[in-house]
């Protein structure tokens, strides 16, 4: 535990500077992810800690016509906090049913992208908003989607030296937003899931459907999506029957029964909302 | 390392080790014992405290993170006169508590108030959620919380 | 000082002694074996070891049932046992310290299954016969079986256990949290080979203890005497809340058989039921877990022919013995499981059952005494039904589950009832064997002071003392003090269990108000007056052939808890909770209300989801970052009536809850799911499997 330092620099190019010289050190942000699974006394740190909650220029948000910018060291919370009429609704009603209140003021928007055991919950709604994520190095930036910030195996997409600085959600309206959670809500456990779907629809056709789900697995099917695409509107008991088999199928090895029992219903359910029953 | 920030009003400083958790910095060093060590694992919430006004597990919080922030605890935030109304809230409840996080809900409860002046029990249940308490009789806690907020909006805006 | 809303408490933890040093507890990682050797660093100036070899007095730790080493000297019976204390100033160093300390164990084949016990492991046998069962059985028109498990369930007190020793004058003063301040006396005397006068102990607040807190103490404050004794210094021993969730006792686990004789209306003839209780390794309260579950294995139902066998099983696992409505709770759960599956057999409404089958007045009861009192059960039955509307929800939900499709029907909903009793007083075997006591004083300025090392760790009940005093001496309640207890200034009052404390200290509290309101106009002031305990006259008890009148009174209550389960994700959601009591004389409704709501909710934790499980014979760790209780936000709504049989006794109630909810609330999720599900807590996707196999 001797020899361990923390360095808390409050702007990029700070952080770039430290980072360059301690390139293996932690980044810490929240804290929420490293500490939830050390219930000793004292934290064991790698020997070098880098903080950023002091950067500012990664901790705020912003607001074009097309998209909405959150610095990636916001708390959950802050972005809860820009309201219903700014976030869009899968990820507001994700927001809601994140962890307990106290974790949600600590826990960070980039934290929670960058876990590696498994996909938590800000995932689910980023990734079906299509949204982007800003990478930063000393020398300039790139913008790569979710899928390439963490891969499906957890490797991270991002190299030494490289920081997360931004996530950019494109301002599409969705006719159908739907966020749901099982298992247990306040406190990540493998019985954990959570699903998202939105839909948009023109001219009574289903015209971008789109649906993911993380528990133990994160998972999304554009192949399936694409099948039910440009289907006309109200679904028939056919075309839902199909989607379901096809989710069912693809589903067959990657999860435990329960969680792949509920997502299968609760992807019925999703699509009950775009047949004749429907529920608009 | 030495860290600087304001502890219930006053510019404090602490020695401090990058292992260190916030709890016991506050419990230790500064002897404010009002939140307590449970469970070291963000899951009791008996550990809470004000950090730039939100409520948040102190075990959770690596003393470092304090630097430059605003932290009250209990024992500071009871001086206040936004004290008072959950004081008053949790008296005509009548609930009875232990006290090992009774500090924790306080707390929680004035965070609640400070953003939502007039919640409804599914708000309240919700922000007090992060505290698992053996304590808890859930309709007393609501209650005390709603008279909480009859409170203060009686001393705020004359009812 | 502060209140308790401002911080204002003294926990182990909040009390500041100068010079106070750390200790940690070295433990055996390994179920079963002996002890090959114990590898220590090196100690900086200023730390010390403590391990077997180092008691000065007897490393013996006696509880009601069984004795266990203080420290593990040869032998080991569970992963988790303390073997060493490493005390020292620095918890960073006594951390360190730790991680390059070892116990080299000789394993032996640890056993670790109950149910398929083999004889060694019996702890304690017990029987009990009633009538002519075996001729019932073959006269029965039907016979319903059916198994019952329970499962372990974590305390989870206010604050982890924990002791601070500081020695001095060559003695030891002991700040504890404890249910039992005198047995904490007792086993650190013995442990430092003193006379226990040289030991003080003083309670710091305990809490909520779900009666977590009775013998496990004297432990952790032996080892911190012990400690200190060796550093010359005071020490606080306070475990981590994972440690304590890893390595102390918990709610004992039991199975439950039941074999139940009808006939032709499906009223009960006879019964067979036999008991498995894993009281884990050395099973510190084996008999008192035992004796009431053989009391309360036909719940509250009459059965005038009846065999019961039950058996204390140890294992190589941590200590597992009492928790609110120790024994009890598991008996009824599975007795009114039972009855519930009898009620579904016969086609019969399950309140309608009941009242032909419940206990009544001179009912003789399975340990051959006789219900001394009325039995309120229709009383409740009836208003509980009427609260939650029961038979029409229960009739429409059979229903219901009858006809519905998919999910766009909706949840699916069950209802389900469960009646009980909380026996109070126990005669039993251990808790009053001894001369336990209680001291009052009432000084020249009126002022009254009680002295008992009760330790309630409740508001209501020191509340409920001073009203009850204050009454008959007219005294006001604020001038009534409750003396701190230490064990030096106040009397031996024995245990304080929940359902003990409010009858024994209760009663011995009235008995010395109504001495010294005698004396009081013949003698001048200060009158001191000592009652002793005895069992009521009127009670007869055989401790050794579990025959008589078990408990001074009882406590009754029924539960109705209505479930929901959602048909899309298929995860059970408890809609209310339903308890109607019958507590005799209640001093204040809201209090008792509030008692019985936290009750509830943790009775529904208790079979919905705090799930304990032993991996070769220990808690895994990561059990620890799942196990939770019911939140805010997930906690049922709770209605909480009163019916008031006996005006005049004030009765213990905070047992009741789980003696009757979880019954109620499998009752509820078997009829929504149409399976039936008899052990609790529900396996985490027991609902999803069971549903999908639909
Ligand atoms: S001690 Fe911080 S949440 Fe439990
Ligand atoms: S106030 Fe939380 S355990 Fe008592």
């Amino acid at each position: 535990m001797a020899g361990e330092s923390v360095f808390i620099p409050e702007t990029l190019a700070e952080f770039f500077t430290t980072s360059a010289r301690l390139p293996d050190a932690l980044i810490f942000a929240g804290g929420t992810d490293i500490l939830r699974t050390q219930a000793g006394r004292m934290i064991v740190f790698p020997r070098n800690v880098i903080s950023i909650r002091e950067i500012d220029e990664i901790s705020e948000a912003s607001r074009t016509e097309r998209y909405l910018d959150l610095g990636a060291a916001m708390t959950i919370a802050e972005v809860a906090d820009l309201g219903e009429k700014v976030v869009p609704p899968v990820l507001y009603e994700t927001l809601k049913l994140f962890a307990v209140p106290g974790i949600r003021n600590l826990a960070t928007v980039g934290g929670n992208l960058l876990c590696t055991e498994r996909r938590m919950d800000l995932f689910v709604p980023l990734s079906i908003l299509d949204a982007r994520v800003e990478v930063r190095r000393a020398t300039g930036s790139r913008w790569i989607p979710l899928s390439r910030l963490v891969a499906p195996d957890g490797r991270i997409g991002i190299d030494k030296g490289e920081i997360v600085a931004h996530i950019r959600i494109p301002s599409d309206l969705f006719e159908l937003n739907l966020a749901r959670k099982v298992g247990s809500h306040h406190y990540p456990d493998p019985a954990t899931g959570v699903f998202c779907c939105c839909a948009k629809t023109s001219k009574g056709i289903l015209s971008d459907f789109r649906l993911a789900f993380a528990g133990e697995r994160y998972f999304r099917s554009r192949d399936i999506e694409n099948v039910i695409n440009g289907k006309n509107l109200p679904l028939t008991d056919r075309d839902v029957e199909t989607v379901l088999d096809a989710y069912r199928e693809e589903l067959a090895e990657d999860l435990g029964p329960t969680l792949r029992q509920q997502f299968v219903n609760l992807t019925g359910w999703a699509l009950s909302y775009l047949t004749e029953k429907g529920y608009e | 390392m030495i860290i600087g920030f304001i502890l219930n009003g006053d510019d404090v400083s602490a020695r401090v080790e990058p292992g260190d958790r916030l709890v016991d910095v506050l419990r230790e060093q500064f002897r404010l014992i009002g939140a307590k060590a449970g469970c070291y694992a963000g899951r009791c919430g008996s550990c809470t405290i004000l950090l730039d006004s939100r409520a948040v597990p102190s075990c959770m919080v690596p003393a470092f993170a304090a630097r430059n922030t605003e932290i009250i605890t209990i024992e500071g935030f009871s001086q206040t006169v936004d004290y008072l109304d959950i004081e008053r809230g949790f008296q005509r409840a009548g609930i009875e508590t232990c006290g090992y996080c009774t500090a924790a809900k306080v707390l929680t409860a004035h965070a609640l108030l400070d953003k939502n002046p007039d919640p409804d029990d599914e708000a309240i249940r919700a922000a007090l959620s992060g505290i698992q308490c053996r304590c808890n009789e859930p309709s007393g806690l609501v209650a005390a919380v709603r008279e909480a907020a009859v409170a203060r909006q009686r001393r705020i805006y004359g009812r | 000082m502060a209140g308790r809303l401002s911080g204002g408490t003294r926990f182990i933890d909040d009390i500041a002694v100068p010079g106070l040093a750390l200790a940690l507890v070295l433990r055996a990682d390994s179920p079963r074996g002996r002890i090959k050797s114990l590898r220590l660093p090196d100690l900086p100036p200023g730390y010390a070891v403590v391990t077997a070899a180092d008691i000065g007095g007897t490393n013996r730790l006696s509880a009601l049932d069984a004795s266990l080493p203080l420290l593990a000297d040869t032998e080991v019976r569970y992963s988790g046992e303390p073997v060493a204390i490493i005390a020292g100033p620095d918890p960073v160093v006594l951390q360190k310290l730790l991680a390059f300390s070892w116990v080299e164990i000789e394993e032996a084949v640890p056993a670790l299954d109950f149910e398929n016990y083999m004889n060694d492991q019996v702890a304690r046998r017990r029987s009990l016969s009633l009538g002519d069962p075996k001729t019932a059985f073959t006269q029965a028109s039907s016979v319903i079986e059916g198994t019952y498990r329970t499962g372990p369930q974590a305390h989870c007190y206010s604050e982890p256990q924990g002791a601070i020793a500081v020695p001095g004058s060559g003695g030891m003063i002991v700040h504890s949290s404890t249910q039992w301040p005198y047995h904490v006396r007792d086993t650190v005397a013995s442990a430092l080979g003193i006379d226990a006068k040289l030991v003080v102990v003083k309670t710091a607040d305990i809490g909520m203890h779900m009666d977590g807190k009775l013998w496990y103490p004297s432990l952790v404050a032996a080892h911190a005497a012990l400690a200190a004794a060796k550093l010359g210094k005071p020490v606080k021993l306070l475990l981590t809340r994972e440690e304590d969730f890893r390595f102390t006792p918990k709610r004992a686990p039991s199975v439950i058989r039941h074999r139940t004789a009808l006939d032709q209306n499906g009223d009960i003839l006879a019964a067979e039921v036999k008991i498995l209780v894993n009281v884990g390794a050395y099973g510190p309260l084996a008999s008192e877990i035992l004796d009431r579950m053989c009391i309360g294995a036909m719940g509250a139902c009459a059965c005038p022919n009846l065999t019961v066998e039950a058996l204390a099983v140890t294992t190589n696992i941590p200590p597992l013995d009492a928790f609110n409505g120790m024994g009890l709770s598991q008996a009824f759960f599975a007795a009114e499981s039972q009855a519930s599956r009898i009620a579904g057999f016969a086609r019969r409404n399950p309140t309608e059952w009941k009242l032909r089958n419940l206990l009544s007045k001179n009912a003789i009861l399975a340990t051959g005494g006789s219900m001394k009192e009325d039995v309120p059960a229709e009383k409740i039955l009836q208003q509980i039904a009427s609260a939650s509307d029961f038979d029409r929800k229960y009739a429409a939900y059979e229903l219901l589950k009858n006809t519905r499709k998919d999910f766009s029907d909706g949840p699916l909903r069950g209802i389900g009832v469960a009646f009980c009793y909380q026996g109070n007083g126990f005669s039993g075997s251990g808790e009053e064997r001894e001369n336990y006591s209680v001291e009052l004083t009432l000084d020249k300025d009126s002022k009254l002071s009680i002295r008992t090392s009760a330790n309630s760790g409740s508001a209501m009940t020191v509340r409920i003392w001073k009203e009850l005093a204050g009454s008959i001496l007219s005294v006001p309640v604020d001038q009534i003090s409750l003396e701190p207890v230490s064990t030096d200034l106040v009397p031996n009052s024995g245990p304080s269990t929940l359902s003990r404390n409010i009858v024994v200290i209760t009663r011995l509290i009235e008995r010395c108000c109504h001495a010294i309101q005698k004396q009081r106009f013949r003698d001048p002031l200060p009158i001191t007056v000592k009652r002793v305990n005895k069992l009521p006259s009127a009670l007869h008890w055989n401790a050794a052939r579990l025959s008589g009148d078990p408990f001074a009174q009882y406590s009754w209550a029924g539960a109705v808890v209505e479930v929901e389960i959602d048909a899309v994700t298929m995860e059970s959601r408890v809609r209310h909770v339903w308890l109607c009591v019958d507590g005799g004389r209640i001093l204040s409704r809201d209090r008792a209300r509030q008692m019985l709501e936290a009750g509830c909710v943790h009775a529904v934790g208790w079979a919905s989801r705090e799930f304990v499980s032993f991996v070769d014979g220990k808690i895994p760790r990561d059990l620890f970052y799942r196990y939770h209780e019911l939140a805010l936000d997930e906690a049922p709504p709770v209605s909480v009536e009163f019916v008031e049989n006996d005006k005049d006794q004030i009765k213990g109630l905070g047992d009741l809850p789980y003696n009757c909810v979880p019954a109620a609330y499998c009752a509820a999720v078997s009829q929504a799911t149409g399976g039936s599900f008899e052990h609790i807590p529900l396996p985490e996707d027991a609902l999803p499997i069971h549903m999908e196999e639909e």
